[in-house]
């Protein structure tokens, strides 16, 4: 079992109605998150110790219908379910091992709820009343057209049609949704500037070729910045520690997360364990071709690695899932995004840090968040702290993943993977 | 006895059905907001977004109230973390160094015996 002095505890709730069913005396924990891609907590329980049988944890681990949430000094910080569970019986183990998988996994095992191959009408809706959702931005021209549409509202109809309109079909007792804090999709749309201002898409999923909603949200948000967005599950108490927890798929647009400037953290490499800096020159692309259907192509290039010596590096994106009235110009937002990112070797460093000691604590940040990297210039004795940085290194940079590392005894590590912020331009390498 | 030839139309069918009884989602009570260390009562929330605040200053004025709320823990939190838990850190790396000393000096011993043995023989 953990250190009692170590501030995190492990919850079980019931999936379906998120009542609280007892504490879980997990050891060797490891838990994570990735931007995009629900991360995943691992444990094991002893369950030859009498103090431990006594808690039921065969109840408490029940796979497919048992939520773990993570409570770290009076907020949850992280919530999965629970699909694998491991058990082996041999000489010595009596060990069950524990994996959840973030909230939005549940997404990973429902189906589109119903017909959307004639937008703006579904299944649901019938063919005469306008989905509210997905035609909020009352786009559907002409009238009762295909239309164009805000791919946040795309999705957040898909997440919701699943979700409320299927008799148990939601999770912890009903799981909110909101696009940028709004919890209707009328209040998103008027919020104006924080919204897709030219990128509508159009979008149709016949039941025909039924789909499962977590690739149909995925295929929509990874459309590049401008177009996508990002989007998660987050997990709260309702009112105050032990009270009952609230899950909202957060869809994000533009991103998610706040920059350096609205949340001033910063990771000083001079405190950490260890980092490491790959970079990756194989897909760097500064003259990028995208590919939409029925032929249109759009061609962007960023000029900048050019005059600063690069050759001429070309990638052709496959954009064929992509339909729009106006897909010339949801291409070219796409080719700025892939220049943003792909102009120059990419570099995803990682930082290991101490979890409980670093200066971007737990619960502090989100995934999605931007950081501001510094590897100081100098040892303070004269020397240079990194020869890889001879100069230090003072950048800003996105937090698009974290593993926690909680150690039975000695310290605990938090690995932060981090990756350049969405920009618009990129002006230079990246380290 | 029910018929179980469903096909796609007549599951949709049923599924509008059950739809339509269900009626329009109802607005959460609670928020949780990306970052936000509590939910945000619903009127609360809509009261903060008609005052033009946007996701990240509502979060950040939960976690002011969160932090407020919890002030003693946090103090306590950070009095653990600069007392117990750095010198539980201090002392693991001792014992480490030290035991990683004592395997060396065993194989240095080891080596000057194994020497002395092949000089005698």
């Amino acid at each position: 079992m953990a250190d009692p002095g170590v501030p995190l505890s492990y919850l079980a709730y019931d999936l379906r109605s998120g009542s609280y069913l007892g504490r879980l005396p997990l050891a060797g924990v490891t838990f994570g998150s990735q931007l995009l891609n629900p991360g995943t907590l691992s444990g094991t329980i002893d369950i030859a110790s009498a103090a431990v049988q006594a808690l039921a944890p065969l109840s408490l681990t029940a796979p497919a219908r048992t939520v773990i949430a993570v409570d770290y000094m009076g907020a949850l910080i992280w919530g999965g379910i629970i699909w694998p569970r491991y058990y082996k019986y041999d000489g010595q183990s009596r060990q069950l091992q524990v994996t959840a998988t973030e909230l939005w996994s549940y997404l990973q095992q429902r189906d589109q709820a119903t017909d959307y191959s004639a937008p703006p009408f579904s299944g649901i809706t019938g063919p005469s009343t306008y989905m509210p959702i997905w035609d909020a931005s009352h786009t559907s021209v002409p009238e009762g057209g295909p239309g164009v549409y805000d791919p946040t509202l795309l999705a957040w109809q898909i997440i919701s049609d699943a979700l409320n309109q299927v008799t148990d079909g939601n999770i912890l007792g009903g799981l909110g949704i909101a696009a940028n804090g709004y919890t209707t999709a009328a209040s998103y749309i008027a919020s104006g500037t924080q919204t897709p201002q030219a990128n509508y898409l159009t979008a149709n999923y016949p039941y025909s070729s039924i789909q499962q909603v977590h690739s149909m949200v995925n295929l929509l948000a990874s459309n590049g910045i401008g177009t996508g967005f990002d989007y998660a599950v987050d997990i709260a108490y309702s009112s105050g520690p032990g009270s009952v927890p609230v899950g909202t798929v957060n869809l994000s647009y533009p991103r998610r997360g706040r920059t350096y400037a609205q949340n001033q953290l910063v990771l000083n490499c001079g405190n950490a364990i260890s980092y490491d800096i790959p970079e990756d020159g194989t897909q760097v692309g500064n003259t990028i071709y995208e590919q939409g259907q029925s032929g249109s192509l759009v061609v962007s290039q960023n000029i900048i690695p050019l005059q600063g010596g690069y050759p001429v590096l070309e990638q052709i994106k496959s954009r064929a899932n992509i339909q729009s009235a106006n897909v010339l110009n949801v291409l070219s937002a796409m080719g700025v995004s892939d220049l943003a990112t792909g102009s120059f070797p990419v570099a995803t460093p990682s930082v290991t840090l101490d979890l409980f000691s670093s200066s971007v604590p737990l619960g502090d940040f989100i995934v999605g968040d931007n950081v501001r990297l510094i590897v100081p210039a100098s040892d303070g004795l004269g020397g240079v702290f990194d020869p890889r940085f001879p100069s230090g290194l003072d950048r800003e940079f996105r937090i698009i993943g974290m593993t926690a590392q909680v150690a039975d005894a000695g310290q605990s590590k938090l690995t932060l993977n981090l990756a350049v912020p969405p920009v618009v331009v990129a002006a230079g390498p990246q380290v | 006895m029910a018929d179980l030839r469903f096909d796609q139309s007549t599951f949709l069918a049923h599924r509008a059905r059950e739809a339509a009884k269900i009626g329009p989602p109802k607005p959460p009570q609670h928020v949780a907001l990306p970052g936000a260390k509590a939910a945000v009562a619903h009127d609360r929330l809509l009261a903060y977004q008609d005052a033009e605040l946007d996701s990240d200053a509502i979060t950040e004025r939960v976690n002011e109230r969160w932090r407020a709320e919890n002030a003693e823990l946090l103090a306590e939190h950070s009095r653990w973390v600069a007392g117990p838990y750095v010198a539980a850190l201090e002392d693991a790396r001792k014992a480490e160094i030290e035991a990683a000393a004592k395997a060396l000096r065993t194989r240095a011993l080891f080596e000057e015996i194994m020497r002395e043995r092949e000089q005698g023989s």
